[in-house]
C-alpha cells in the first residue's frame, strides 16, 4: 500500500502541478496553463489527440463487434470452439514488439500482403509509410493482438446466461436475431461494459505498438499521445510531457465515466 | 440448442477455422519460416521454404550478439518478473485481507483510491523523478516497485472479491483458539488463497514480462535491458534484416508461449475471473 501511495497516487497528484510548470526535474518554474495551450497549439501534439481519439474509437469498436460475433457463436456450441478460443486469445502471450515486428514484416512494401494483393490485381499499398494508412495499420495490428481478449470476456459473460432462458424464448417462436437483442444483449451489458472500459483506456493509453511499429510516423500521421509524451520526455520538456500525461488522464476520466455510468442505467432499466 | 445445427451454421464453422489459418497460423508460419532463413533469403519476404535451413546459425548469431546481451536481458526481465510478482502478490494479498475484514473509513478511503488507480493513467515523469528522490532510478529495484504499483489495483481488487467469499467463522475460529493477527494471515489465509495466488501470477507475470513502456521510461538511462527492449533495440539496428530479427523474436517469445501451451485452460479461466471481477 505505501508503495501504491508513493509511486503511483504521489506522482499522479504531483503532475498536476508540474503539468503547469517548465521544468528539468530539480527546478520547477510557475507558468498556469501555457503548457496546455501550447499542447493544443502543436501541430504534432494536436494531431496526437486527434489520432488517439480515432485510434480509441474504432479499436473499441471494432473489437466489441467482433468479438461479439465471435463469442455469440462459439458460445452457440460448436466443435471446434476451444479450438478457436485458444488460437484467437494466442497474440496476447505475445509482447507488442514482437506483434509490432511481425507486421512490420507483413506490411512492407514488398510484403506479404502487398504480394497478396498485387497477385489479385490491385495495387500495392505503402502501409506503413504512407500517411493514409499508416494509423490504420495500427489499428489492425492493435485489433488483431487484442480480439481475443475481448472474445474471451464476452464467451466467459453468454456462458454465464442460464440456457434456459434462450430456450423458453425459442420455443414460444422467437428467432435468433430476437433471442440475441432482446435477451443475451441485455444480460451481457455487464460483460460489454467490462470490455469497453478495459479497450477504450488500453486504446487511449496505447503507446508501445504504435511506437515500434511506425514510431508516429510518417511524418506525425501516427502519432499518438502516448508517442508524443515519449518524445517531449526524451527531449526533456518534462512540464511540457507531464501536460500531457495531464491530458491523458482527463480524457480517460472524461470518457470512462459518462460509459460506465450510461452502461449501468441501460443495465437497470432493463432488469 | 433443441433443433440440430442447420447447413449454413456449419458452412459458417468451417469458414471461420479457415479464418484462423490467414489470421493467425499464416503470421505465425511467416515469421518462423523467415526465421529459418539466412539474411538475403529472409529479404525476400516471402512464404517459400527456406533456400538452406540456417535457424541455428541465426540463434547462435542472436545469442552472441553484443557479448551475449540476449542472456543479460532474460536475466534481468526474469528477475523483475519473480521479484515484482513476489511483492505484488505479497503486498496485495495483505492489503486485500486487512480490507475485506475491517470496516473504516480507512479501508473505505483506501478502496476509493485501489479502484481510480484501476482507471487512471500512471504519470510518467512525476514518477521518474519519484525514483530519482528515493534514488533508484535506472535500476532493477525502482523499475520492479513501478511494476508493482501499477499491477497493485487490480491485484487487490481481485483478492478482495475472493475473501469476501471465505467465511469470516474460519478467522473467528482460528483467533478464539489463539492464532495472533499475523500467523492467522501466514498460516491460515493466505493457503485459502492459492487458486487466486495462481491467477495473479499467471497473468500478471505475462504483462510485466512483455512490458515494453515501463522499461523504457524507467531504464533507458542505464545499460541494463529486459527482453523486450533487447527486440526493440535490435529492431533500429538492423531495420530490415528479419532473418535475425524473427529469431530473436521467437526467443523472447518462447517462455510464455510453452506456458500458453500447457496451460492455456488456466490462463483462459483466470483471465476470465479476473475480468468479471475487476
Amino acid at each position: 500500500m505505501l508503495i501504491y501511495v508513493v509511486v503511483f497516487i504521489i506522482p499522479t497528484f504531483a503532475s498536476f502541478y508540474f503539468s503547469m510548470t517548465i521544468w528539468n526535474l530539480k527546478d520547477a518554474t510557475f507558468i498556469g496553463l501555457d503548457n496546455f495551450i501550447t499542447f493544443f497549439t502543436m501541430t504534432n501534439t494536436r494531431t496526437a489527440l486527434i489520432n488517439t481519439a480515432v485510434f480509441a474509437l474504432v479499436t473499441c469498436l471494432v473489437k466489441l463487434v467482433l468479438g461479439l460475433a465471435l463469442a455469440v457463436y462459439v458460445c452457440s456450441g460448436i466443435r471446434s470452439g476451444n479450438y478457436l478460443k485458444i488460437v484467437i486469445f494466442f497474440p496476447y502471450l505475445l509482447g507488442n514488439v514482437v506483434v509490432a515486428l511481425a507486421f512490420r514484416a507483413l506490411l512492407e512494401p514488398a510484403g506479404v500482403v502487398n504480394q497478396f494483393l498485387t497477385a489479385m490485381g490491385f495495387d500495392a499499398i505503402h502501409w506503413l509509410t504512407d500517411k493514409h494508412y499508416a494509423l490504420a495499420s495500427c489499428m489492425i495490428a492493435d485489433i488483431w493482438k487484442g480480439i481475443g481478449t475481448v472474445t474471451i470476456i464476452l464467451i466467459a459473460g453468454i456462458c454465464a446466461i442460464p440456457k434456459s432462458y434462450t430456450e423458453a424464448a425459442a420455443i414460444d417462436g422467437a428467432s435468433p436475431w430476437n433471442i440475441f437483442r432482446k435477451i443475451t444483449l441485455p444480460l451481457l451489458m455487464p460483460s460489454i461494459n467490462t470490455v469497453l472500459t478495459l479497450c477504450l483506456i488500453g486504446g487511449l493509453r496505447s503507446y508501445d505498438l504504435i511506437q515500434a511499429l511506425t514510431g508516429g510516423g510518417p511524418g506525425y500521421s501516427s502519432e499518438v499521445l502516448g508517442t508524443a509524451v515519449y518524445k517531449l520526455f526524451a527531449r526533456g520538456s518534462y512540464g511540457l510531457a507531464t501536460a500531457g500525461n495531464v491530458i491523458l488522464f482527463i480524457a480517460v476520466a472524461l470518457i470512462v465515466f459518462p460509459v460506465n455510468s450510461f452502461i449501468a442505467k441501460r443495465e437497470a432499466e432493463i432488469s | 440448442m433443441i433443433k440440430k445445427r442447420s447447413f449454413t451454421s456449419k458452412l459458417l464453422e468451417i469458414l471461420l477455422v479457415a479464418m484462423t489459418l490467414f489470421t493467425h497460423w499464416l503470421i505465425l508460419y511467416f515469421v518462423i519460416i523467415t526465421a529459418c532463413k539466412n539474411t538475403e533469403d529472409a529479404a525476400g519476404l516471402t512464404l517459400s521454404f527456406p533456400k538452406e535451413f540456417s535457424f541455428l546459425e541465426n540463434l547462435k548469431y542472436i545469442f552472441q550478439y553484443q557479448h551475449s546481451a540476449l542472456l543479460r536481458a532474460f536475466k534481468n526481465s526474469l528477475l523483475i518478473t519473480l521479484i515484482s510478482i513476489f511483492f505484488l502478490v505479497l503486498a496485495a494479498s495483505a492489503t486485500a485481507v486487512i480490507m475485506q475484514r475491517r470496516k473504516g473509513w480507512l479501508s473505505r478511503f483506501s478502496n476509493k483510491l485501489i479502484v481510480a488507480g484501476l482507471i487512471v493513467p500512471a504519470s510518467v515523469i512525476p514518477t521518474y523523478w519519484m525514483l530519482n528522490i528515493l534514488h533508484v532510478a535506472n535500476t532493477l529495484a525502482g523499475l520492479c516497485l513501478v511494476e508493482v504499483a501499477t499491477m497493485f489495483p487490480f491485484a487487490v481488487m481481485l483478492y478482495k472479491g475472493y475473501i469476501s467469499s471465505l467465511p469470516t467463522e474460519i478467522d473467528e475460529a482460528a483467533v478464539i483458539d489463539g492464532c495472533g493477527s499475523l500467523s492467522l494471515y501466514v498460516r491460515i489465509l493466505f493457503p485459502l488463497l492459492k487458486p487466486i495466488t495462481a491467477t495473479v501470477i499467471i497473468l500478471r507475470s505475462v504483462l510485466i514480462y512483455n512490458d515494453f513502456e515501463n522499461p523504457q521510461y524507467y531504464m533507458s538511462g542505464s545499460s541494463t535491458q529486459t527482453v523486450q527492449l533487447f527486440v526493440y533495440s535490435l529492431k533500429s539496428a538492423w531495420t530490415t534484416d528479419y532473418g535475425h530479427l524473427f529469431t530473436a523474436a521467437i526467443v523472447v517469445s518462447l517462455p510464455l508461449v510453452l506456458l500458453y501451451i500447457f496451460l492455456n485452460r488456466q490462463i483462459l479461466e483466470g483471465m476470465t475471473a479476473g475480468s468479471v471481477k475487476g
